[in-house]
């Protein structure tokens, strides 16, 4: 290999060099635009395929925390992917927060050796606060007064997925806030799917 | 001819150097958090959550002048360490077991921050008892844990107006219970002062212009306000 460097010429090196760094730093340079604006936990899952239990759950809210995981399981070409299994130490369930408005859900981690970077996740529970006003359905009719259990809870998976809150404009998932009446973070924006397939590429 | 050719050979391998350097560095910024940087608050052989991320509603300024139940000017006095929902503030943790699975409830992590009272702006409940306004604020403290984009930015002695409620949260006072009913677990609650809507936003920061500004990360356009303006507001 280095042999053959010294055999082209300096200029043609040279050349080399400054095609490879540009064509390098192009791509870096455009996701630093804000329109790529998530953010990713410094730790992550050392699987892709990570469990969760819900045996808690009544069967409504079993199908909002599978509608919840599913947009994540849809993203391509990342191979990550959540499934339920109850015996799994990554419980979801609805205890009391602190009631209307506030706090919709937390997600709690737990890393190997500790949440810094470059450290693995080896626990995340989600908790949604049971004195919410909480809309299950799954039609997207989402009353003024209630938060809509699927957009949170998409959020949150993504929270478990090692995604943080992102900046991006068009409203993504990640976004930090959450608003009452509104059902549109339970799709996923591009900026949702960036996170995770660089998160999971 | 020689000196040439060990240029070269200095060069080539530097310049790849400088290469991979400004290559690592573009990753950095896009890959992670870049806060996490020292050892987070542990608790040996238990399922503690060093940190936790949540979704806070946002409550828009001119709802917050309008409802929030304290509304004070005031100087940041600390900011506390994390701590978890019971009395003595310790971390706890519960298994509880249904249909043979198990449940590992865990304690929330909260945190205190105080202020020194420099005006009251609205008390219309009579909530405060003095000059000072403890906050509990549900999450990690950003005194020893990573920075989420909503958690507080606030740094003892910024000069502040202050949104706050009381609300009942959730705080152990017994062992968790399951309500098969709800499906939900409850372990107690406690009647506390807290900031109005997310922990991050809820509050406006006095600048070098003497105008109190939302923090940056506020999702709405706040025109900077005078404390004149700002009784007005409340007192209209």
């Amino acid at each position: 290999m280095w042999h053959k460097f010294n055999e082209v010429s300096y200029a043609k090196v040279v050349w080399r060099l400054g095609l490879s760094f540009l064509c390098s730093i192009a791509p870096f340079a455009y996701m630093q635009d804000s329109v790529w604006s998530y953010l990713l936990k410094p730790f992550k899952w050392s699987s892709t395929s990570v469990q969760y239990d819900t045996h808690t759950f009544s069967g409504t809210w079993n199908q909002v925390a599978s509608d919840s995981k599913q947009p994540w399981n849809n993203v391509s070409p990342s191979p990550f992917t959540f499934s339920q299994n109850n015996s799994s130490a990554n419980d979801v369930y609805l205890a009391y927060i602190d009631g209307v408005g506030g706090t919709q859900a937390f997600t709690g981690y737990v890393c190997s050796p500790s949440c810094v970077a470059g450290a693995s996740i080896i626990r995340a529970t989600i908790r949604f606060d049971s004195g919410e006003s909480w809309y299950t359905d799954s039609a997207c009719v989402v009353p003024s007064t209630s938060f809509d259990s699927r957009s949170i809870g998409t959020h949150e998976f993504g929270h478990a997925a090692g995604l943080g809150h992102s900046s991006a404009s068009g409203n993504p998932t990640m976004y930090a806030y959450s608003s009452l009446g509104t059902c549109h973070l339970r799709s996923l924006e591009t900026d949702d799917q960036n996170g995770l397939n660089a998160q999971y590429p | 001819m020689k000196l040439f050719g060990l240029c070269r050979s200095i060069f080539i391998p530097a310049s790849l150097g400088v290469l991979l350097g400004i290559t690592a560095s573009c990753l950095v910024p896009i890959q992670s958090d870049g806060a996490a940087t020292k050892p987070l608050r542990t608790v040996s052989g238990s399922h503690a959550p060093e940190l936790v991320e949540g979704s806070h509603e946002y409550v828009p300024y001119q709802r917050m002048l309008a409802e929030a139940d304290v509304i004070v000017a005031a100087q940041v006095a600390s900011i506390g360490k994390t701590k978890w929902n019971q009395d003595n503030g310790d971390y706890w943790e519960e298994t509880l077991k249904k249909d043979g699975y198990e449940t590992i409830v865990s304690a929330l992590p909260y945190y205190e921050v105080t202020f020194v009272v420099e005006e009251i702006l609205s008390d219309s409940r009579n909530l405060l008892v003095e000059p000072k306004l403890t906050l509990i604020v549900l999450g990690t403290s950003p005194s020893d844990n990573e920075v989420s984009s909503n958690q507080l930015a606030l740094q003892p002695g910024d000069q502040v107006v202050v949104f706050s409620e009381q609300r009942e949260i959730g705080w152990r006072t017994r062992p968790a219970t399951y309500d098969e009913k709800t499906t939900s677990i409850e372990v107690g609650r406690k009647q506390v002062m807290t900031f109005m809507g997310a922990p991050g936003t809820s509050h406006l920061v006095k600048e070098e212009d003497g105008l109190f500004h939302a923090p940056p990360n506020a999702p709405e356009q706040f025109t900077p306000i005078s404390l004149d303006a700002l009784r007005a507001s409340v007192n209209p």
